[in-house]
Order: structure tokens, then sequence, then C-alpha cells
């Protein structure tokens, strides 16, 4: 077994399904995105609050969704910059 | 045997997921017109078609689909599931509208017709309760699904039937998915979100 160091709890994950890049996931107070495969993760700035689900754009892959532990939807167009509540 | 290996991860404070799990959830309790107009609870999952107009959303209270990129969305009703939990959505668009839901008790129902009608592919999961679905993005009719209390299963027949991989991540896991990694070595992997951080086992 691998054994990298980490203890936090990933509620929420998903990737671009062509190549994996990005991959987002989503702790309990944040959204990570790696580019890389899983090596490194930048957290996206801005993001909702409390998600847990993600979605990218099956041919888009700025294009992210992000469903909250509240019940509501989230969109950005351009990676994370800006979200925007839908609904 | 699957290896499973922890994935590296820089930032963040240490939380975890069993921290939170006794909130309850807040439903959205809102008039036609205004936010949703339905009451998901806590969203579990996200799907979206080929062209993004058709978005699933797997939920606390059961499926949703939005035909209007999320502005709104309606209860797609599943059988014998009420008001079921939907832990996991996937869609297959290369299957005509295939598309699969988790549920946390009624095991993983199937549509052929984009949602339309439902029916049941359990033959050979020994657990109803399953908290992880993934779909190989390369071979599509391959699918995994992860129990909440008998381990990881497989299928390479769009779930026609099941057979056992093996117990899975270790902890509590909360989300499932293959990816396609073309660089290094390359090919299909599977990694699932857990309470001890994010992993990763062959496909």
């Amino acid at each position: 077994m691998g054994g990298l160091p980490t203890k936090q709890a990933i509620v929420a994950f998903t990737a671009f399904p062509a190549d994996g890049r990005p991959m987002l996931a989503a702790t309990a107070d944040a959204v990570l995105s790696s580019d890389d495969a899983a090596a490194t993760w930048q957290r996206l700035a801005k993001a909702p609050a409390q998600v847990t689900a993600l979605a990218i754009h099956p041919e888009r892959r700025e294009v992210i969704f992000a469903g909250t532990r509240a019940g509501e939807l989230h969109v950005t167009e351009d990676a994370g910059k800006p979200w925007r509540k839908l609904g | 045997m699957v290896r499973w290996r922890n994935q590296r991860r820089p930032v963040g404070l240490l939380r975890g997921w069993g921290a939170s799990t006794g909130v309850v959830a807040t439903l959205l309790m809102l008039a036609p017109g205004e936010g949703l107009a339905a009451d998901l609870g806590s969203i579990r999952s996200l799907a979206l078609d080929p062209r993004g107009d058709v978005l699933f959303v797997g939920a606390a209270s059961g499926l949703f689909r939005s035909r209007d990129r999320g502005q709104t969305v309606t209860p797609v009703p599943l059988p014998g599931t009420p008001g079921r939990k939907v832990t996991t959505v996937v869609l297959d668009w290369a299957a005509g509208g295939a598309v699969y839901a988790a549920t946390d008790g009624a095991g993983v129902l199937r549509s052929r017709d984009g949602g339309q009608t439902w029916a049941p592919a359990n033959k050979g999961l020994d657990s109803l309760q399953v908290i992880g679905l993934a779909l190989d993005p390369r071979k599509r009719q391959k699918l995994h699904a992860m129990t909440r209390d008998k381990g990881l299963f497989r299928t390479e027949d769009r779930g026609e039937s099941w057979e056992r991989v093996d117990d899975g991540p270790a902890g509590t896991t909360h989300v499932l998915a293959s990816v396609n990694i073309p660089t290094g070595m390359g090919g299909i992997f599977l990694f699932a979100g857990t309470d001890q951080g994010l992993v990763r086992g062959p496909d």
C-alpha cells in the first residue's frame, strides 16, 4: 500500500473523461484541482461552500458543476472564475 | 487483488467527514420559479450528457433531472424507491442514453432510454447498499460498484451481472470514479474518495 500522508475526507471527486485533466476533489471546506494525475493539487478560489458533488462538462473541461450539502447547484464556465448559483 | 494507495494532497485543514454527517441536510423549500423548485436534500452526484444540455442530480431525496442547464430540476421516479437516496448517477452516452443510478438500499437501477424507464441491475451484487459507482471511460460496458458492507464489485456487461473484486479501499467510501490517465504508464485507474483521503487502485 502506498501510504502517502493524508487524513482528509474526500466527499466528491471527478475527472475529465478524455484524459483526466483536470481531476477535481472536494473536502469538507475546499474544492481542489489537479492537472498532473493527482500528484499536486491547487485550491479553487471562491468555490461554493460544502460541495458534495462535482461534474465536468464531457467536452469542455473548463465547465464545472458543483452540488452542495444544502441542495444547491453552482456552475463555473471558466474553471472556477467565477462561480454562479443556479436556480 | 487491488492495491489501493493514498494520493498526495498538500492543502487544507484536517476535518473528517464524520464530523459533519450529523448535520441534518437542509432541504430547499422554494416556490416554483424560485431556486431549483425541488427539494433535493444533500446533493451526492452530478452527471452531464455530452452536450451539457441534460443534467442528472443524485441526491438524498432521490434522482432529479434538469433540461435547462441546472436552472430547474424535476424528480425522476425510480421504481420501488420513492425518495430513496441516490448516491451516484452515471451516464453512458455511447450506449444511446443509458443511465445508471446507484442507491443506498435498492442497489443499481439502469435505464436504456435516457431515464424514462428503469429496471434493477443487481445480479451478483451481494449488497443493495451501493455507495459509489464508476463507469470506465474507455470500456464503457465496464463499471465498478462499491457497497457499504460487501466490498467492491465489477461488471463487464453494463450491469447484466456483477462479480466481487475485493474489500475495496479502507475506511468509508464517499465517491468512486474511473479515470483515464494517458500519461506515464497510462491506463484506467479507479479512484475512491474516502474518509481517509483519495486512494487509487487499478481499474
